[in-house]
């Protein structure tokens, strides 16, 4: 696990907020939406992310197989 | 088609690698979920089936049975006489399973085609997946192996021009082929504000622990009703400036009443303090039953005693009579209940905050709920940015006064 709930995840130019997480098929995947520290407010938007270290940095990679979103979505409402 | 995007063959080889790499592990991940949907559901299948007295799981053991008899080379099924043997052991459990459901309900016969259905419809997707795995690994056998060091290197002054060649026609080739902007560098992580954890409703009560550990500030309630209290109200340090005599901050009914000899303050010192008439008028406000004189007298002499005996006399009222409070802003969704337990771990103590709070909260019931006090121990949002006083209870003051002691 590279991020808790409720922390901030900074990326150069956009912030996202960790509002849930879990594994599936052992992978670690996050729910987040977009939050602008600045102003105060957060994105109604959910996305899904999943964390990749590689030569020393850490990366995100938004979730887009629809198939595992739908998985996701069950895993974390249920 | 020539893009003219690479310099050499290589560059071109380790690029189609790179993307074939990535999409085979997108298709590998894709195949996995409905691996995972085909055992959910066969689950689901020998759960039914097991709670209508069925020998065993008919349908995990077709399943079984005709993946195993899939052809592992080009020749067509059932070729083998293995594969004919799996198709007639299929053939038996179907017929047994038939059998089985003309006994059960017909909602339960549905739900068990339902499930049918749906690992039928994904162990498809999961062998055409699979096929494409084959197709990607046969065209671009490195993609399994696929060293993402060597491949940056290499691709570097690709990945810098790259821009330049997104143009459609210069697509044309990439299109059967997702290409990800993805992934995208963490600068840095942190704790989210709480204003943010509101508007995400993911405030819960171990954010309020830090708040509610913290050292109580005691707020003594006097009560004003009678003269003993107001008599340990009497803040005399005005008078002993008058007359530069020490000050003293508390004086008792009890002491009061001693008699006091007439030894510490000179004659002079008695006709400045006679001729003080607004001194007099203070304390005779205060106390017209007292002797004026008596009390200054008495201060200015036994000062340093009655210093520590008043003190002792503070804690022991403190500690004894009344209850002290902590004030408090109430979070939204945060009922009177969540508070009573987060503080003494009974969601009963809601009576005392109640009590503490009494001439607020009715004016808020009679305003916001028509009246109606009715199950506002569980109201969420009535008494929200609302603060509050609460009493401290017995356990977490003694510990406090231990602390402070």
């Amino acid at each position: 696990m590279f991020f808790a709930k409720k922390e901030i995840i900074e990326l150069e130019d956009k912030n996202y907020l960790v509002l849930n997480s879990t594994v599936i098929n052992n992978e670690v995947y996050y729910e987040v939406c977009e939050v602008n520290l600045e102003e105060d407010t957060l994105d109604d938007n959910k996305i899904y992310i999943q964390a990749i270290k590689e030569f020393g940095s850490l990366y995100v990679e938004e979730v887009k197989d629809n198939n595992i979103i739908a998985l996701l979505k069950d895993a974390l409402e249920g | 088609m020539k893009t003219g995007l690479f310099t050499n063959e290589k560059e071109e080889t380790y690029f189609y690698n790179l993307l074939a790499a990535r999409k085979l592990r997108d298709k590998r991940r894709e195949r996995e979920g409905y691996e995972v949907e085909i055992e959910t559901a066969l689950e689901t299948c020998g759960g039914i089936l097991k709670e209508h007295g069925s020998r065993s799981n008919f349908i995990e053991d077709i399943h079984k049975l005709e993946t195993s008899a899939e052809p592992k080379s080009m020749s067509p099924p059932s070729s083998t006489r293995e594969e004919s043997q799996y198709a007639e052991q299929i053939a038996v459990l179907t017929t047994e399973l038939k059998d089985f459901l003309k006994k059960l309900p017909l909602e339960i016969t549905e739900d068990l085609g339902f499930y049918s259905k749906q690992i039928t419809d994904r162990r498809q997707r999961r062998d055409d997946i699979l096929k494409y795995e084959n197709n990607i690994i046969e065209l671009y056998p490195e993609s399994e192996k696929v060293d993402y060091e060597e491949i940056f290197s290499i691709l570097n002054n690709i990945f810098v021009s790259i821009a330049e060649y997104t143009r459609e026609d210069t697509l044309e080739k990439e299109e059967s082929i997702d290409f990800e902007v993805d992934p995208r560098e963490v600068k840095g992580i942190k704790k989210a504000p709480e204003s943010i954890l509101r508007k995400a409703n993911l405030i819960d009560l171990t954010d309020y622990q830090e708040k509610l550990a913290q050292p109580i500030t005691r707020t003594p309630i006097m009560n004003h009703n009678n003269l003993s209290d107001e008599l340990k109200e009497v803040d005399i340090t005005e008078v002993n400036h008058s007359f530069s005599a020490n000050p003293v901050s508390l004086i008792t009914e009890a002491k009061l009443n001693e008699p006091l000899p007439d030894e510490s303050i000179s004659n002079v010192e008695k006709e400045e303090i006679k001729s003080e008439d607004i001194v007099e008028e203070t304390i005779k406000a205060k106390n017209p039953e007292m002797d004026v004189q008596q009390i200054v007298e008495g201060t200015a002499e036994k000062q340093p005693e009655r210093v520590e005996q008043e003190a002792t006399f503070k804690k022991e009222t403190q500690q004894l009579e009344d209850k002290d409070l902590i004030t408090f802003e109430m979070p939204e969704d945060f009922t009177l209940t969540d508070l009573a337990t987060a503080l003494c771990g009974k969601a009963e103590g809601w009576i005392d905050i109640y009590e503490a709070n009494k001439k607020e909260f009715d004016k808020i019931i009679q305003e916001k709920n028509n009246g109606i006090s009715k199950n506002v121990e569980n109201n969420e949002k009535l008494f929200a940015g609302l603060t509050i006083k609460i009493p401290v209870y017995e356990l977490a003051k003694e510990e406090t006064l231990g602390k402070t002691a």
